[in-house]
């Protein structure tokens, strides 16, 4: 199912709104299921919660550009731009910037990246969430912060 | 083309994995593989979690505030604001963390930006240093972390501007050329448009979504780096024996040393690592803990990977070199003060 010069920008940004929302959902999860306290400390759950509303925010705006992407078709799509960018020639007085990123990473690095996000998100549904054991503390050098020890 | 590499270098890893057995079984010494249980296992999942989750608001607010700049703040406002002079210049640089206190993972991306818009070099640098130390949120969690011994929280923020303004100097004589790396430039992408021009002409809608859309591609390049430098403190962390530190932290050289590697490889967010800080305070004297409160913001392992992404092989290599040999002398220098 070759979509020619469609296909790496529509598949990007899935890919984002698929890592963007899960994360969202991760620490909605967290929080439900109480164990949000075990990972950060009080003072930084506030915070976490509200990054979660911006996650959510951003995988929103990815899933609007992928389906806007996938509507129209007949536009033509600037492959240099990831789908975050909403760059057409024709508006040049609304955006203004400097392109410093390589846009165009190759499909390796890709799976790199979108795997590494995605294997995060493997590892905080899927693993099992314990507070670390005492018999872990001599093994351990350190201890993360005091409420995580789990006394 | 990965798959010619892995072809190409199987052979010879292999031969060195069998090369290696086989030394291991001449010399006749047991193995000390770390145990891989449930509890370990565990151990890894929560400190890799803990430290993505924590430095996550952070970094969040780092790229929005980089993508903000960027749609919104015209090159002239940065020029204006920035000092010409050498000296002023690295003041301001080492006490911009109070205006926008980001923690090191969003910080680059504003950097680089900044740099761009005309901010002059090293003042960026100066502020990637003490930025993450110089700031109210890491000054409000080292409070929390050391309210028994105030002194080192002002030998903290004392020893991060001061590493920082140093550093400053000595690259605002040094630093000619332009730091940052040259991006491959995407052929037909290469507007330089002048930014005060524009701004003020879009919809607040349009900015917005570009703000967002910036901020999603920086959150990924970005945070690619905070997952594997979260991979690797988790493994460390899980692997390392409680006793052997005792061993160090009497030594006091070593102990200085240890702190600043350990910094290094944890790469902790500025906010939390005041807590683990904390955790060692009866271990290690304070000059060590001030090490690892002042070199971790500054230069870690993630963060240097992050700086290799963004500048020039040679400056990261000198920054790294200077910020070290600074912080372990004037660290060991206050902790004598201190004690």
């Amino acid at each position: 199912m070759k979509l020619g010069s469609y296909a790496a920008p529509l598949i990007h940004c899935m890919l984002r709104a698929i890592v963007l929302l899960g994360f969202a959902l991760l620490i909605v999860q967290l929080k439900r299921t109480g164990e949000l306290g075990l990972f950060v400390t009080p003072r930084i759950e506030q915070a976490v919660k509200l990054s979660a509303l911006g996650l959510i925010a951003a995988g929103v705006h990815q899933t609007f550009m992928f389906l806007r992407m996938l509507t129209n078709r007949s536009q033509p799509i600037d492959n240099h731009c990831e789908c975050g960018h909403d760059h057409h020639h024709d508006h040049h007085d609304q955006h203004h910037h400097d392109h410093d990123h390589d846009h165009t990473p190759s499909p390796a690095r890709s799976v790199l990246l979108y795997g590494l996000f995605l294997l995060l998100l493997a590892i905080g549904f899927l693993m099992p969430h314990k507070p670390l054991d005492s018999d872990l503390n001599g093994k351990l050098g350190t201890t993360v912060h005091s409420h995580v020890k789990g006394e | 083309m990965p798959l010619r590499l892995l072809l190409r270098w199987s052979p010879p890893a292999l031969t060195a994995g069998c090369a290696a057995m086989l030394l291991l079984i001449a010399t006749n010494r047991p193995i000390y593989l770390p145990t891989i249980g449930t509890a370990e296992l565990n151990a890894f999942t929560t400190i890799f979690l803990s430290v993505v989750l924590e430095a996550l608001p952070f970094m969040l607010l780092g790229v929005i505030v980089s993508a903000l700049l960027q749609v919104f703040v015209s090159e002239q406002a940065i020029r204006r604001l920035a000092p010409r002079h050498a000296i002023l210049g690295s003041i301001f640089g080492a006490l911009l963390g109070l205006l926008f206190p980001l923690c090191e993972c969003g910080m680059i991306p504003v950097v680089r930006r900044l740099i761009r818009k005309g901010m002059p070099a090293y003042i960026g640098i100066v502020y990637i240093l003490a930025g993450p130390i110089v700031n109210p949120i890491v000054f409000a969690s080292t409070y929390t972390a050391f309210h028994a011994q105030p002194s080192i929280l002002y030998g903290r923020m004392a020893l991060g501007f001061l590493v920082a303004f140093l550093i400053g100097l000595i690259l605002s004589r040094s630093m000619k050329a332009n730091p940052l790396r040259v991006e491959h430039a995407a052929p037909i992408h290469t507007h330089s448009h002048e930014a005060s021009d524009h701004i003020g002409r879009a919809p607040l809608g349009t900015r917005l979504a570009s703000t967002l859309g910036h901020a999603s591609e920086e959150f990924f390049d970005m945070g690619k780096y905070l997952i594997v430098g979260a991979m690797l403190t988790a493994i460390i962390q899980t692997g390392v024996d409680r006793s052997s530190l005792h061993a160090i932290a009497s030594h006091e050289a070593l102990s200085q040393l240890f702190m600043m590697a350990f910094a290094y490889f944890l790469s902790l967010c500025s906010t939390s690592d005041a807590f683990v800080a904390a955790s060692f305070s009866h271990l290690f004297a304070a000059g060590p803990l001030l090490a690892f409160l002042v070199f971790g913001p500054m230069i870690d392992l993630k963060n240097t990977l992050m700086l290799f992404s963004t500048f020039r092989a040679r400056i990261v290599i000198a920054v790294v070199a200077l910020t070290a040999v600074l912080v372990f002398a004037l660290s060991w220098l206050t902790g004598q003060l201190i004690t």
